[in-house]
């Protein structure tokens, strides 16, 4: 072999290649070295089959992939369809997906489980008693669609359009059924988002604009979380994994945790602060960061709204920038180290350790809050508002290792027929006028407002959401979804049976994740992507060359998907078109004919997501075959930031300025590809859009708030009565100690077990194996004060509805004087009902008048079913459905329920079993009433005579008519 | 201690680098410039880097076989003192011989004391880096047959060649001198033992998923699926003795191979005999203790 000869044939043919501009070698690609199957040979895999051992047969699969519809990460799956019976034998996780990257948490695998759970709900059922009795009629699915539809239908004709609700857990999709609803013109879309996030959203969405977080872990210097993320959160696989990439990396992680989680215990810095006391150690540290002038000012003087609050919430319009400097630090004065340690019990020294931690991050900062202090405490929107102060103080926004905002990392395509129609009326069941700053839904307060508001709701759709259970207060669901004059038809689509679905008319059997179509695409990295859900067998039988049509033909029993369900229904709805609905579902290459889900999805991947139709043609394929072979697209990585970019002079035309620097154009906005939405911002005098905010003398994007710039400041906070809030600040929680009782302390209920989500998971046996209850973590120091003698006696929690009966664990992982419950668990089934059995306890349950009774009867242990493995169930005991007892908290300004309870705790008395539950409901009805009067309502602060800031989010927005107040609003003389 | 005189086929070297990336359509043209015939597909790819072969100086120089750690780590570092930044994975064989092309290149513009210094960094490559490892790997890919076989043969060459220009070396690479000995299981216990049995650096050979595939085949063993250390572990829970013979002949074999190339390698060969030889006798000295004493090693968790 002759090396020179073939090194002077290489060079030289390198040179021709580069002579006629071809790229000779190929470029950097990433060699990956995974224990993944290469998605070369995904069509035909071969594994030997593990039950045959020592045997060696072979199995042959077709990999197909999908989106896990556990939680809201939406991982890639991979499903692996055996080709000789057509059945998914396991699911992995897909390595083609960005955001998962192949990896899953226990729950994706555990899918498995869920579709050949042996008591999961094959064909739709009616009730066949008065509802709540437990006895159902199997019906098929044109009974069931033609009763609904016709409902529909007439409250449509007769203008009674809010009497038609949609009420989602997490929607697991993007776009699908809100541009359903808009379609629809019915203001009903009713999100869980209250009981869930809001808080955090606030604190975000006050800021800039966007309600969601999306921070770049990986490249970070410093990370600071106050959730769980490394075993539970919100993005929480893909999350979880770019956190430790950090680290890795070298990041410090601080977590701000009352209990020692799984997260907490990988951080560098753990604080276990009093609970409600995290937006106190934030501002410590901001205001020893701006005391010591370490922030970056640049940044600061740039992009913060500071002029605007210097003029108008200090009435300095002249004030220079030092000037606002001093304001800063007079406004934030109070908040000293020892203040903060004061407040939350942790040291002055280590705040200020962390502080200094925090300021050398410079912009690689990534913060992070959901749920956790955020969903818990009277003005927990502050705890997320508070530490992105320290972003912005840092400059730490948007840059590489910092806190992005949600829609610069998330990419939803704008969909086929995008109604123009908005709901005429404004829904103030869901709406209402006393919260008009709320974030999203007032969705768990509906018992309440159902009591005070006129009429019913007409039709209501529980989909994949179970209210009895996961919101507070669940026995006065129970009262209201019984009471027929208030929910005139209650249709439940679940995959599984729930404490929800035991109340209905209808249970339609939905899909599992390998059983449906969707779409979806979270922030979960400086990037954005598509992930596409769909039901795998079908896509396995298209693969060996056979037309499926109906995803019902290929799901277990009559299992259906929703896009081909709402698709149906809407035509039964409007059959004939006259009521404008039915257009918005009806084919566009085939006109008069329904739109189907492979032309829905196509056209989207067709049209609107950018580089996906090159890519699909460089493997020969179109857009949706890509899609269907695997399972997900990156539309774009390292997006940056979007609020720096200058604004394309195409788009400069006519331009007014206003004294705020926000600059309006006469140009149009450039198409789009991607689904409108998010904030609305009203046109200048004369018309113009609003395009950006002039900084240094050049247009840029900014950000989508009132200002375009970070709002420090709120004038909208300032206009509808919330003055004192108007800049980040710390609010007392109802569980601080000023607000407790001497015998008194916090609950703790905010946190999920790692391998458990909600309500969804219960029918999965690996899972509930390995989590199946909800003890209350209490210290020994507690325990001993209060008569606990050891782990596992019970304890009996009294809240402001009643008591729940628990068994302790005794742990230093929480905070002396705290005691900390998951809201997991306690899954149930009233005697005499069918259900899910490996995950449900049969319970008593008893009424009289408005006290209620839950005891009970048996829980877990082995069972007969098609599956053997329920013979070899050895847990018994399922938790407690401590929710029950909450009474409903909704912060005044987010509308989040403020889920930490004062609680009085004691061992429990004769008679006491565990999972015991009493509550009364007019004491619910009560408390509601108390927290009302925090409110201020629209009547009364309203500047314009509206219900709500029109630029604000709405996931259905109405005309803008919907959003005037029926009756004026009382003046303020001092705003003119 | 170079020979500032030669040259080195920078372009080669980049070419056949180039390979261990995932195919792309260039490759179809590099392989008829190499006079490779079919170019692999994406299937070859992943079955020869993916399946069998790691192409990591970590995963063969570190002492538990596995991806990273501070074998990577000492790699990076050289990138560092080399005046780059090391890319993601810098132990990787490809990015190992694209740096080795490139420092070539680089030494072609300077002269006397500077073009010294760049022969030596490159010299120091090799030797530190890629001849601890990467000849066996590439006798492995050879002898495996499949469309990457030509690649191999031609690379194994390239490098024999620098090798020869380079000569024989009495030193140790530094982790090959810190890597620990396959132990005894009779005396450190047997946890670790199947781990440290797929860590090349201590037997001198790589037990391929081929290698394993053949021991199961020609002794009616049933083969699981899964991961290396998972399925040694149930061959060796089937009969220990027979799959401990088996694995001491892989490393006879692999001994041979290492004393080829002593000449040409110095140190390093010898080392790779060593281990090789010790693991060999070790094993067999095992395979002759009793099922009882084999199976608790076969049992042992890891
Ligand atoms: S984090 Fe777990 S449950 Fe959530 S989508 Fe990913 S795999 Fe599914």
């Amino acid at each position: 072999m002759d090396l020179n000869e073939l090194n002077r044939r290489v060079s030289a043919a390198r040179s021709e290649a580069e002579a006629r501009g071809e790229t000779f070698y190929p470029g950097a690609s990433r060699v990956h070295l995974a224990a993944f199957p290469p998605k070369e040979r995904w069509h035909d895999w071969v594994e030997l089959d593990s039950r045959s051992w020592p045997q060696r047969v072979e199995k042959r699969y077709t990999l197909v992939p999908t989106t896990c519809f556990n939680c809201e990460s939406a991982c890639g799956l991979l499903a692996y369809v055996d080709r000789d019976t057509l059945q998914v034998r396991k699911f992995e996780g897909n390595p083609e997906h960005p955001g998962s990257r192949g990896r899953n948490c226990a729950k994706g695998p555990a899918t498995i489980n869920q579709i050949t759970d042996p008591d999961r709900i094959l064909y739709p059922l009616r009730r066949a008693a008065g509802r709540g009795e437990g006895r159902w009629e199997r019906v098929s699915w044109d009974e069931a669609l033609d009763d609904i539809a016709g409902r529909i239908r007439k409250a449509m004709q007769e203008d009674r359009h809010n009497q038609v609700m949609y009420h989602v857990g997490r929607p697991g999709e993007d776009g699908f059924t809100t541009r359903m609803l808009a379609a629809w013109g019915v203001d009903g879309h009713n999100s869980h988002t209250n009981v869930c996030s809001s808080g955090a959203r606030a604190g975000y969405f006050w800021w800039m604009g966007m309600d969601r977080p999306s921070p770049d872990y990986a490249n970070a210097k410093v990370i600071v979380l106050v959730s769980s993320h490394l075993e539970t959160g919100h993005y929480f696989n893909p999350h979880a994994q770019r956190i430790i990439e950090g680290k890795k990396n070298g990041a410090k992680l601080i977590v701000l945790d009352t209990r020692m989680s799984n997260t907490a215990t990988h951080a560098d810095h753990w604080l276990s602060p009093y609970p409600g006391s995290e937006p106190a150690i934030f501002l410590a540290v901001a205001r020893w960061m701006i005391a010591e002038r370490r922030y970056d000012r640049d940044f600061v003087h740039r992009w913060w709204n500071w002029r605007e609050y210097m003029a108008e919430g200090q009435g300095r319009p002249d004030a220079s920038f030092e000037e606002f400097e001093s304001t800063l630090e007079s406004d934030y004065a109070d908040y000293t180290f020892d203040f903060a340690a004061a407040e939350s019990g942790v040291g002055a020294e280590v705040l200020r350790e962390v502080a200094e931690a925090i300021a050398s991050a410079g912009t690689r900062l990534a913060t992070h809050n959901w749920r956790s202090a955020g969903s818990g405490n009277l003005g927990g929107w502050q705890v997320a508002r508070t530490m992105l102060l320290l972003n912005a103080l840092l400059g730490a926004i948007a840059t590489e290792g910092g806190t992005f905002p949600n829609s610069w990392n998330k990419f939803v395509p704008r969909p086929i027929r995008l109604p123009h129609r908005h709901p005429r009326k404004w829904n103030d069941v869901l709406w209402p006028n006393e919260y008009p700053l709320a974030l999203m839904e007032m969705s768990f307060l509906m018992p309440h407002l159902m009591r005070e508001r006129e009429g019913p709701v007409d039709v209501y759709f529980t989909r994949v959401y179970n209210p009895v259970w996961t919101n507070p207060d669940g026995f006065s669901w129970i009262e209201m979804l019984t009471d027929e004059s208030k929910i005139g038809l209650h249709v439940a689509m679940t995959p599984t049976w729930s404490e929800t679905a035991f109340f209905a008319d209808y249970v339609l059997p939905m899909g599992h994740s390998s059983e449906r179509h969707d779409l979806t695409s979270y922030e979960q990295y400086d990037g954005q992507w598509i992930g596409f859900r769909q039901p795998v067998l079908r896509a396995a039988r298209e693969r060996l060359g056979e037309t499926v049509s109906d995803t019902r033909d290929v799901n277990p029993g009559e299992v259906w998907e929703e896009n081909e369900f709402w698709i149906e229904l809407t035509w039964r709805i409007d059959p004939d078109g006259g009521l404008g609905v039915r257009e918005f579902f009806e084919s566009k290459a085939r006109p008069g004919e329904k739109i189907t889900v492979d032309e829905y999805y196509g056209w989207i991947f067709d049209n609107t997501v950018p580089g996906l139709p090159a890519a699909a043609a460089a493997e020969g394929l179109t857009p949706l075959e890509y899609m269907r072979r695997y399972g997900a697209f990156e539309v774009a990585r390292k997006v940056g930031k979007v609020y720096a970019q200058p604004v394309p002079d195409v788009e400069l035309e006519d331009l007014a300025e206003d004294t705020a620097g926000r600059v309006y154009t006469r140009a149009p906005a450039p198409e789009s590809p991607k689904a409108p939405g998010g904030n609305r911002f009203d046109p200048d005098a004369q018309g113009r859009r609003r395009v950006g905010v002039r900084v240094d003398g050049r247009v840029l994007r900014g950000f989508p708030t009132l200002s375009g710039k970070l709002e420090f400041w709120s004038r909208t906070l300032r206009d509808w009565g919330w003055e004192e809030l108007a800049i980040p600040t710390y609010v007392r929680s109802h569980v601080h100690p000023q607000h407790l009782d001497r015998d008194q302390m916090p609950l703790i209920s905010t946190f999920r077990l790692p391998v458990q989500i909600h309500t969804r998971s219960a029918n999965a046996k690996w899972l509930d194996e390995i989590a199946h209850t909800n003890p209350l973590w209490i210290h020994p120091v507690d325990a001993r004060r209060l008569g606990i003698a050891r782990t596992g006696n019970l304890a009996r929690v009294e809240t402001e509805l009643g008591h729940f009966v628990v068994k302790a664990w005794i742990t230093e992982g929480i905070r002396p004087g705290v005691v900390a419950c998951s809201h997991h668990m306690g899954r149930w089934k009233p005697e005499g009902h069918d259900g899910q059995r490996i995950g449900m306890s049969t319970v008593a349950l008893g009424r009289d008048g408005r006290d209620w009774m839950l005891s009970v009867r048996t829980g877990g242990g082995p069972f007969t079913s098609s599956d053997p493995d329920t013979m070899r169930v050895w847990w018994t005991d399922l938790g407690v459905h401590q929710n029950l007892t909450h009474a409903v908290h909704p912060d005044p300004v987010s509308g989040m329920h403020c889920w930490h309870q004062a609680v009085r705790v004691r061992a429990a008395e004769a008679g006491d079993r565990h999972g015991d539950v009493f509550v009364d409901t007019r004491r619910s009805e009560a408390v509601y009433r108390k927290w009302l009067e925090k409110t201020r309502s629209a009547e009364a602060h309203s500047p314009d005579g509206t219900r709500r800031p029109w630029f604000m989010l709405r996931p259905v927005r109405p005309e803008r008519e919907a959003y005037a107040l029926a009756t004026a609003p009382a003046s303020d003389p001092d705003r003119g | 201690m170079t020979n500032g005189l030669r040259e080195a086929p920078v372009e080669l070297l980049r070419a056949l680098a180039s390979f261990l990336e995932p195919p792309s359509p260039q490759h179809a043209g590099l392989a008829r410039v190499l006079g490779l015939g079919s170019p692999p597909t994406g299937a070859d790819f992943a079955d020869t880097f993916l399946f069998q072969l790691h192409p990591y100086a970590s995963v063969h120089m570190g002492a538990d076989g596995m991806l990273g750690g501070p074998v990577r780590e000492r790699v990076g570092g050289f990138w560092r003192a080399a005046g780059r930044v090391p890319p993601r994975e810098p132990d990787h064989l490809g990015a190992l011989i694209g740096l080795y092309a490139g420092l070539w290149a680089e030494r072609e513009g300077l002269s006397g004391a500077e073009a010294e210094l760049v022969e030596a960094a490159a010299a120091a490559l090799l030797r530190e880096h890629v001849f601890g490892w990467a000849f066996e790997l590439l006798a492995l890919v050879a002898e495996g047959g499949g469309r990457y076989a030509g690649w191999a043969h031609v690379t194994y060459e390239a490098l024999v060649e620098e090798a020869r220009a380079l000569g024989p070396s009495d030193a140790l690479p530094v982790h090959l001198a810190e890597a620990p000995a396959l132990p005894d299981p009779r005396v450190e216990g047997g946890a670790g033992f199947v781990s440290a049995l797929l860590a090349p650096v201590r037997t001198g050979t790589i037990l391929t998923r081929r290698a394993l595939t053949r021991i199961a085949r020609e002794r009616g063993l049933g083969l699981r699926v899964g991961e290396r250390r998972w399925v040694l572990e149930h061959l060796l829970g089937q009969s220990a003795p027979e799959v401990l013979g088996a694995l001491a002949e892989e490393m006879d074999r692999a001994a041979a191979r290492h004393l080829e190339r002593a000449s040409l390698l110095g140190e390093t060969a010898r080392f790779g005999e060593r281990r090789a030889g010790a693991a060999s006798e070790l094993l067999r000295s095992l395979s002759s203790e009793g099922e009882a004493a084999l199976s608790e090693i076969a049992r042992t968790p890891e």
